[in-house]
């Protein structure tokens, strides 16, 4: 949903050229370099011009190339896996070029230690896979505190949420709805706007609430939408936000829950509309 | 087959070279174990996938819409599907179902399937070396690659559409290239089906028809100099292409049809690639 920048010819092409120096694992880059070196050669155009697989191959990987330039040219939500159709594509110069990096060993190594070389790859690549990925403890708190302070009513339960991450709202079973000052930017508290995704035309978009804007945004949507059934996550920490409403002079219907940090130090706090009474 | 084998040991090339030195009868190969090897490699991936998978504590942002979506299906039938997300391809999302229908939960179905896609790359990806490089021990190597090649691992054990669909486009380009060496036009029907699937995977399997076009086209116009053997081409590559888009068209339309009704805005082509292409030349 929605799109980035779009950035300049020069701009998407540097941007470009180190998706591609990140699509490769590092030690493969090794043996795609040495394939490089040594298919320089004048023989490589004869092999081309003998083998109509070489050049499906290269066509292939040639318009791939080519489609996810455009793609990232054109300001839409790019994503380095993307790129993975390219990524398998480099293992069969790399594969070459190990072929290649062993032919030039075997003079000063025994036979059997070249066994070891392929095993060392192995190895490397096996831990990088099997290293635990970030520690997203948040991710498993948030919701848990949602569910635990939910109305036992099984009634609908809203997330207002300026913490763009669906899983969020996946693993409360709530309804989520942006607070952001439009799509793709989230702004000062008191610029935002509650959002509801909705569809119009086959098209998935996001529609603003009439609450206002900032903390009246959210008082209203408390009121509108039932109480101590709506949660609200916010990109600052409690004293934060205590000072802005202070400033403000704003009295709120919500109350604050818990604090939390994201993986990347980003601090949040969680508040949850007061029971109608 | 073993003739075939034989005459590449015998071509001495450098591939051949390093085929022998690892491949030698004395650490563990010969020729007739390749399956079994293939087989290890495929294992590998699997049990590699399977480790990260057990790592995971929660599933990409992106498969959260997958799930509800399958979800929302299995609770309230198709009339409402796709509202989360109307524009995402069917394939993933019925097989979660199918999933969900027999009992598991959804992520695990998905994280399933995930993981045994990105591991069967490994086949088509062997295939495809072994036409390449004319020797088994690159295209072993290339597989192996495939199966501890860390982005890739790592994708494959999210809830995700990408190694679904990087199998099957990979298997489209590896029949494609089957068919070219082969000349049996069997090959591309086949790469018209699976092209089909992966664009009922992912919008960008559309790709593989344009590659492919665009390359019968050159191999077409190469000839034009040479003028009998330029309409004996064209009218081949034509056959050929009529193959492959009316396989497409025979498994790729049922899907579309079949999303009528609901509320998603699927088609086989992307309707978002107008809005690419502006996109692309505004600065």
């Amino acid at each position: 949903m929605g799109t980035c920048k779009i950035m300049s010819f020069s701009e998407a092409i540097f941007s470009f050229f180190l998706r591609i120096i990140d699509m490769v694992f590092p030690i493969f880059w090794f043996f795609l370099i040495i394939f490089l070196i040594f298919s320089c050669k004048k023989e490589i155009f004869t092999k081309i011009r003998n083998s109509a697989v070489l050049r499906m191959i290269i066509l292939y990987f040639v318009m791939i190339l080519i489609f996810r330039f455009v793609l990232l040219k054109s300001g839409y939500p790019y994503q380095g896996r993307y790129l993975h159709q390219l990524t398998i594509l480099s293992v069969f110069p790399a594969a070459f070029g190990f072929c290649k990096s062993l032919d030039l060993i075997k003079k000063y190594i025994k036979r059997e230690l070249t066994i070891c070389f392929l095993l060392i790859v192995v190895i490397i690549c096996a831990v990088k896979i099997l290293i635990p990925p970030d520690n997203k403890e948040w991710l498993k708190l948030i919701p848990e505190t949602i569910i635990a302070h939910s109305p036992s009513n099984e009634g609908k339960i809203f997330l207002i949420s300026s913490i763009r991450d669906s899983r969020l709202s996946y693993y409360s079973n709530a309804e989520y709805h942006p607070f952001i000052k439009h799509n793709d930017s989230v702004g000062k508290i008191t610029e935002r706007a509650i959002y509801t995704k909705k569809i119009i035309d086959g098209k998935e978009k996001l529609v603003r609430e009439n609450f206002g804007k900032g903390y009246n945004a959210l008082c209203n949507a408390v009121k509108n939408w039932g109480g101590d059934n709506v949660f609200i996550l916010l990109d600052s920490d409690k004293e934060t936000i205590e000072n802005q409403l202070k400033e403000l002079g704003i009295k709120i219907n919500f109350i604050h829950i818990s604090d939390f940090k994201t993986h990347k130090g980003q601090k949040i706090s969680l508040y949850q509309g007061e029971k109608d009474k | 087959m073993r003739k075939q084998e034989e005459s590449y040991q015998n071509k001495g090339n450098i591939n051949g070279n390093i085929s022998n030195l690892i491949f030698s009868e004395k650490l563990f190969l010969k020729t007739q174990n390749r399956l079994l090897l293939l087989l290890g490699i495929f294992i590998l991936a699997l049990s590699l996938r399977i480790g990260r998978a057990m790592e995971l504590e929660r599933i990409e942002k992106d498969g959260t819409e997958l799930i509800l979506i399958a979800k929302n299906i299995n609770e309230s039938g198709f009339s409402g599907a796709f509202a989360e997300n109307p524009r995402l391809p069917p394939l993933y999302i019925l097989l979660i179902l199918c999933g969900i229908k027999i009992g598991f939960s959804p992520e695990i179905v998905g994280i399933f399937i995930s993981v045994v896609a990105g591991s069967l790359i490994i086949f088509p990806v062997y295939l495809i070396g072994k036409r390449l490089f004319s020797d088994i021990f690159p295209s072993l190597l290339a597989a192996l690659f495939i199966a501890i090649y860390p982005n890739l691992a790592r994708l494959s054990a999210e809830v995700l559409r990408d190694p679904l669909y990087q199998l099957l486009s990979i298997s489209a380009i590896c029949m494609i290239i089957e068919g070219i060496s082969k000349q049996k036009k069997v090959f591309f029907a086949l790469a018209g089906f699976f092209t089909a699937f992966a664009v009922a995977t992912r919008n960008e399997g559309i790709e593989i028809l344009i590659i492919f076009f665009i390359f019968l086209l050159i191999e077409t116009l190469i000839l034009i100099s040479d003028k009998r053997n330029f309409y004996s081409s064209l009218a081949r590559n034509t056959w050929i292409f009529a193959i492959f888009a009316i396989t497409f068209i025979s498994f790729a339309l049922p899907f579309e049809i079949s999303l009528k009704g609901t509320k998603s805005s699927w088609t086989i082509i992307d309707r978002r690639v107008y809005n690419f292409i502006m996109g692309f030349f505004q600065n």
